[in-house]
């Protein structure tokens, strides 16, 4: 039985960004929905990056802007007397980036099926913009909410590359189950590594079960 | 006493949205349904949604009875959600997350304070949705969307009520059944409406007043009748489909076989049962050119049962779509004119000429109820 301290902190990391992305990518999902703006496919295109950079190409650009030589570091360092980087928090931070695109995209996909024509409905019925939204488009949207935070908690299990430039790999610090994984094969554990792997690879398949059974059953009701 | 105002919307509004632009000046007055008719593309639908507040891109004023809610001059523009105006869109537009019980619940919780003069469970009963509460919007009928639809437009208390094509989709006998709930809701609620519809026999059996507009303007306004009949002139002008007002007595009321007999200038004439008529009583009947054919000769073994004697006194070209196919063929029936819409083709092979006696076989006709 392999030391399941990194475990608890990936469940702690994927929380975290899982709980961050829903409030940030809301806003984003929702203006991407429905604006007409020219540069809309700058902010698609800007969000979708971290699909097809290598891990190592935001790590690097992370290391440096959470640094305490850059000013989002420096200011860190300033009030917590902490650095950014090699900390949970710049974790978190990192990670929101990283799978910002699982978020952003089913639900953005969930606010477009709902329209405009919903909330047309839903003016002439008196309720308010703000009011529509939470009443209309939040609820319609519930199953690209499902979709998008089980697809984001478990990438964000997953990330490796990000992580380990980021956040190194301190002991129940920024050991996250990857890294430790990465650090098993390299010590040759192979039994602790085998117990890692599979217990992921396992969550990682149920988890994607659940997203293409659940959009499915979606689509179809839809139809 | 005082002195009863009926509801009153002053339209002042240019709008131009691509090719199309829109030029209205015109007090509407409500008694009864305000009926919006014109061909497709005619503007009704912009129309609506500019009055509810959908469509911002007008400029001018708009005003109803005490309140402004637009005023582009003065920068003003009530925004949709804070005008008492129901809408009912042509594709019902439920919320699909919520039951049906749910739908007319949530515009209840919205409507307008004080102006509570519309019970819930009145609508429901109107509409027949005691069934269907429970009941998924998923799992309703084209039928039963569009009664939900109103009921849930009635149910957030309008001061006033847009429908944009409420039977678009349906199919005629689906269209007859929904019919009988809007009568029942003009009869009941004392609420001005606008009825938009590009089919004749909607409007005759609908609007007390209609509206006629085309190329975005407003061509004709008046009492239904009178621009139903007048329709056939404004219609060839403007690409809306022919159709012929008669003027019929009814003999008997109801015959065995559950039609009310008619006399169209000395000829019989049988509808489906019209209860609201009495022997003696004058109606007037609305014949689409579509529901129309014509024989040189009388036919028999035929199940129509309307077959009505005349001669061809004009044979006119359609001034648009369909042209090169159709053509207009106007039938003097005792005295009264009567249109069929008929293929050129048929027309030729027929020897169709001005003054050919023909018997005019009417499929369908409808009746305005005022």
């Amino acid at each position: 039985m392999p030391d399941l301290t990194p475990l608890w902190l990936s469940l702690a990391l994927a929380g975290s960004t899982t709980l961050v992305l829903l409030l940030v990518g809301t806003p984003i999902a929702w203006w991407l929905a429905g604006t007409k703006s020219k540069i809309k496919p700058v902010i698609e295109a800007f969000t979708a990056l971290p699909l097809v950079l290598p891990p190592t190409v935001l790590g690097f650009y992370f290391l440096i802007l959470l640094g305490p030589a850059a000013p989002i570091g420096a200011f860190w360092v300033s009030i917590t007397g902490n650095t950014l980087t090699f900390s949970f928090v710049g974790l978190v931070m990192a990670s929101v980036i990283y799978s910002l695109p699982f978020m952003i995209q089913p639900v953005q996909n969930a606010f477009e099926r709902t329209g405009r024509k919903s909330l047309e409905a839903a003016a002439t019925l008196h309720a308010s913009p703000l009011d529509a939204f939470f009443s209309v488009a939040l609820p319609a949207a519930r199953r690209g909410y499902v979709v998008a935070a089980v697809l984001t908690f478990a990438h964000t299990l997953g990330e490796f590359g990000i992580v380990l430039m980021v956040g190194g790999n301190i002991p129940g610090k920024t050991r996250v189950l990857s890294i430790a994984i990465y650090e098993h094969v390299e010590t040759l554990n192979y039994g602790d590594a085998h117990f890692l792997s599979a217990g992921l690879l396992v969550f990682s398949f149920f988890a994607l079960l659940f997203t293409y059974t659940f959009m499915r059953g979606h689509y179809r009701h839809a139809s | 006493m005082p002195v009863e105002t009926n509801s009153v919307l002053s339209i002042d509004l240019s709008l131009t949205l691509g090719d199309f632009s829109m030029h209205i000046k015109n007090e509407l007055r409500f008694d009864g349904v305000l009926g919006l008719f014109g061909p497709s593309g005619a503007g009704k639908s912009t129309l609506l949604r500019i009055i509810a507040g959908l469509e911002r891109k007008g400029i001018g004023t708009l005003k109803f009875t005490q309140q402004c809610w637009q005023d582009t001059a003065k920068r003003q523009f009530t925004a949709a959600h804070l005008r008492s105006v129901g809408f009912v869109f042509q594709d019902s537009r439920l919320f699909e997350h919520l039951s049906v019980a749910e739908n007319i619940e949530y515009a209840n919780r919205r409507a307008t304070k004080g102006n509570a003069n519309i019970s819930v469970d009145e609508i429901i009963e109107i509409f027949d949705l005691r069934r269907l509460m429970r009941r998924q919007v998923g799992d309703l009928s084209g039928g039963e969307c569009k009664r939900v639809a109103i009921a849930r437009a009635l149910a957030a208390q309008p001061q006033l009520l847009l429908l944009d094509e409420p039977l678009a989709g349906l199919d005629i006998q689906r269209k007859a059944e929904i019919l009988p709930y809007l009568d029942a809701l003009q009869n009941r609620f004392d609420l001005p409406m606008i009825y938009v519809s590009h089919a004749v026999d909607e409007m005759a059996r609908v609007a007390k007043h209609i509206v006629v507009m085309n190329l975005g303007r407003i061509s004709a306004v008046g009492n239904a009748a009178d621009v139903l009949s007048d329709l056939p002139t404004l219609g060839t002008a403007s690409g809306i489909e022919s159709a012929s007002a008669l003027t019929a007595t009814v003999k008997r009321p109801i015959t065995d076989f559950g039609l009310t007999e008619l006399s169209l200038c000395g000829q019989n004439f049988s509808v489906p049962i019209q209860r609201q008529l009495t022997a003696g009583d004058a109606a007037t009947l609305y014949i689409r050119a579509s529901d129309v054919a014509l024989a040189t000769s009388k036919p028999s073994g035929l199940s129509i049962r309307n077959v009505l004697a005349g001669s061809v006194i004009s044979i006119d070209t359609l001034d648009r779509a369909g042209s090169e196919t159709f053509a207009i063929v106007t039938v003097n029936i005792g005295g009264a004119t009567l249109r069929a819409q008929l293929t050129r083709q048929s027309i030729s092979e027929l020897g169709l000429q001005i003054e050919t006696k023909v018997f005019a076989l009417v499929k369908t006709a409808s009746f305005n109820r005022f």
